[in-house]
């Protein structure tokens, strides 16, 4: 059954996570043709320079990129399960219910880490042929927060996807801005290292809100 | 898991509220509250601000003495306005027995900051060294970055194909070994830019407290342990390079005294009492009269005064800083406030501030209006109990959730 879940899911997100994969390779590649072209046009130390003087880590550009990606391929796996009502069909499913939505969150989860995995790797695999591992781990560490926003849009869009009230969604809604804000609130380079921890266990915490949004489904909610 | 998620949801919408609500208050009802500029006359004695272009005499107690006008201000403050008295022809020769002239003022005047918002954040672990004896007249941007190994050495690497210079690296370690600087570096401070009159190269102090001037000249290593006063051990260190050449920085000791580096390698007590870089923000304003040091932190604002030649205090004036009608009016509605960033450092990280007791009164009265709408949603008592308990705690930022997330 699990391995069931998991075709059904990836039949769902198969399309979106083909294009989210080549958009944030695509952009991975805009980044290290920007460095490569401040490389060639002004010298590498240029951007040694610019990355210790001026904090910038060349990768700005990027910021927001996992959130959308996290959006798209939330929207893509939940928002069928509430058009086409297959969420009832979903959960009538010979399978304990937590387990199934975790699976199904799961199955997201994964896809968004191999998305972001190889945009990262790409990155920091340029970076590291002519920076010294102390600022390619800078980049990396700079970029990570991004990265953990994304996990934590895609939980909160599903929940918003998977509640069935739309007062609710507005409030899900609002609650994900506020949710997210923390993350992108200091632009310094690594100024998230002691903060990075607390961040991740609080993203996979609101993989909770889409528990409560079943719940909620299954006790017939409406407006 | 129903129970759970359920709590998460409350807990992720009282935090929202505490971070937003206080936001969308401070965005709506801006307090308005400003510090004018405050100067010092090595003419009058007096403190003089300005605000809004209106300038007066500030009292000792703080209050605004007589009014002193635009042309008579100008008079007083000669060290700002010498462009304007030269102009028209109101710039003496001399001023209190020092000779003045547009082009003496403005190659002796300085400007020194330091914020907490820079010295709290996180560095990269490779430095830039410059070459302090550049062949030609002009610096050159930095051609090796160094880093500091966990066995006490220098490594310097070279930016061009990012390989570590190894007869570099050995003369500084060389150097270091036999100096006895103890690693780990515990603070260090340079300015690499090649928009500046010389090299002070960087300011370093050492796991022992002790503070270096290190430099490179014609690619060889220098290096100066710094002889400070009696026992003071060194905490933080702040690189100065001014046109006049006399200094190369400041350094902090452990109490928060303040130090001038000059550029004998002399060190002098600055008398502007405690000063901690890591809290306070630092404005020197220097002239060939008078040194006006500003320090501001979340308490007080203190302007003083020190004589540029022995650096002890001539006149000081602290205005406390204190809360705002907006501000006091929020602290009986918000018990507590959540933020994410700080203006005195670069780190995110949760910082639950602002406690106010006075709020407690709104939260007894939401306390109670929470009993009885849940009462009459016919609500469990403990449900009741832990809600009213919650609301007591946290206040206006439970209370909507638990009216709405119903």
């Amino acid at each position: 059954m699990t391995r069931a879940i998991f075709i059904k899911e990836w039949l769902k997100t198969r399309r979106c996570f083909i294009i989210c994969l080549a958009l944030a390779l695509c952009f991975a590649a805009y980044l290290i043709l920007s460095m490569n072209r401040v490389a060639v046009n002004k010298g590498v130390d240029h951007i040694w320079l610019i990355m210790l003087m001026k904090d910038n880590m060349f990768v700005e550009a990027m910021k927001y990129l996992p959130v959308v990606i996290a959006v798209a391929l939330a929207i893509a796996q939940m928002a069928p399960e509430m058009s086409q009502k297959r969420l009832k069909l979903t959960l009538h499913l010979p399978y304990p219910q937590t387990r199934l939505v975790a699976l199904m969150l799961l199955t997201g989860v994964v896809e968004l880490l191999v998305i972001y995995c190889m945009q990262l790797s790409a990155i920091a695999i340029y970076d590291s042929t002519f920076l010294p591992h102390e600022l390619t781990s800078r980049v990396v560490l700079t970029t990570l927060p991004w990265y953990v926003a994304g996990l934590t849009a895609y939980f909160v869009v599903s929940a918003i996807c998977l509640e069935c009230s739309t007062k609710r969604r507005v409030v899900l809604g609002l609650l994900g801005v506020c949710a997210l804000y923390p993350f992108f609130v200091q632009p310094a380079p690594e100024a998230y290292n002691c903060f990075l921890p607390w961040l991740v266990i609080f993203g996979f915490a609101t993989s909770l809100l889409s528990f409560c949004s079943i719940y909620r489904f299954k006790e017939g909610v409406q407006d | 898991m129903k129970k759970i998620s359920t709590i998460f949801l409350y807990l992720l919408a009282t935090a929202a509220l505490a971070w937003a609500l206080p936001w969308m208050y401070n965005l709506l009802l801006p307090d308005g509250s400003r510090v004018p500029y405050i100067s010092y006359s090595p003419l009058s004695g007096e403190f003089i601000a300005t605000d809004q272009g209106e300038s007066w005499v500030v009292n000792p107690d703080g209050s605004k003495g007589r009014g002193v006008a635009v042309a008579e201000r100008d008079s007083l403050l000669p060290q700002q306005y010498f462009v304007q008295l030269s102009n028209t022809g109101r710039l003496p020769d001399s001023i209190l027995g020092r000779e003045v002239s547009p082009k003496i003022l403005k190659n002796t005047n300085f400007v020194f900051r330091s914020s907490p918002r820079d010295v709290n954040k996180r560095f990269a672990d490779v430095y830039m060294i410059m070459e302090s004896r550049p062949a030609r007249v002009d610096f050159e941007d930095p051609k090796e970055v160094f880093r500091t190994t966990s066995d006490g050495r220098l490594e310097f690497i070279r930016i061009a194909d990012c390989t570590v210079n190894d007869d570099r690296s050995a003369r500084f370690s060389k150097v270091f070994a036999d100096r006895g600087f103890a690693f780990p570096m515990r603070d260090f401070s340079a300015n690499v830019t090649t928009r500046k009159p010389f090299d002070a190269g960087y300011l370093m102090i050492d796991d022992n407290g002790k503070l270096y001037n290190m430099l490179q000249q014609a690619g060889m290593p220098f290096l100066k342990a710094i002889q400070l006063p009696g026992s003071v051990k060194a905490d933080k260190a702040l690189v100065m390079e001014n046109p006049d050449g006399r200094h190369i920085g400041f350094v902090v000791d452990t109490e928060g005294t303040t130090y001038v580096v000059g550029s004998e390698y002399d060190v002098k007590r600055l008398d502007i009492g405690k000063f901690d870089p890591r809290r306070d923000n630092l404005l020197i304003m220097g002239s060939i009269f008078n040194w006006i040091v500003r320090i501001a932190n979340d308490d007080q604002i203190a302007w003083k005064v020190v004589d540029p030649d022995n650096y002890s205090l001539v006149a000081e004036f602290v205005m406390p800083q204190t809360q705002s009608k907006i501000e006091q009016i929020g602290a009986y509605i918000f018990p507590f406030t959540i933020a994410y960033d700080s203006l005195n450092d670069s780190f995110a990280r949760l910082r639950v501030e602002n406690f106010s007791l006075s709020a407690l009164w709104l939260n007894l009265v939401l306390a109670l209006v929470t009993v009885v709408v849940m009462r009459r949603r016919r609500k469990q008592p403990i449900a009741v109990v832990a809600a009213a308990a919650g609301v007591l705690v946290v206040g206006v930022f439970l209370f909507i959730p638990l009216l709405t997330l119903n």
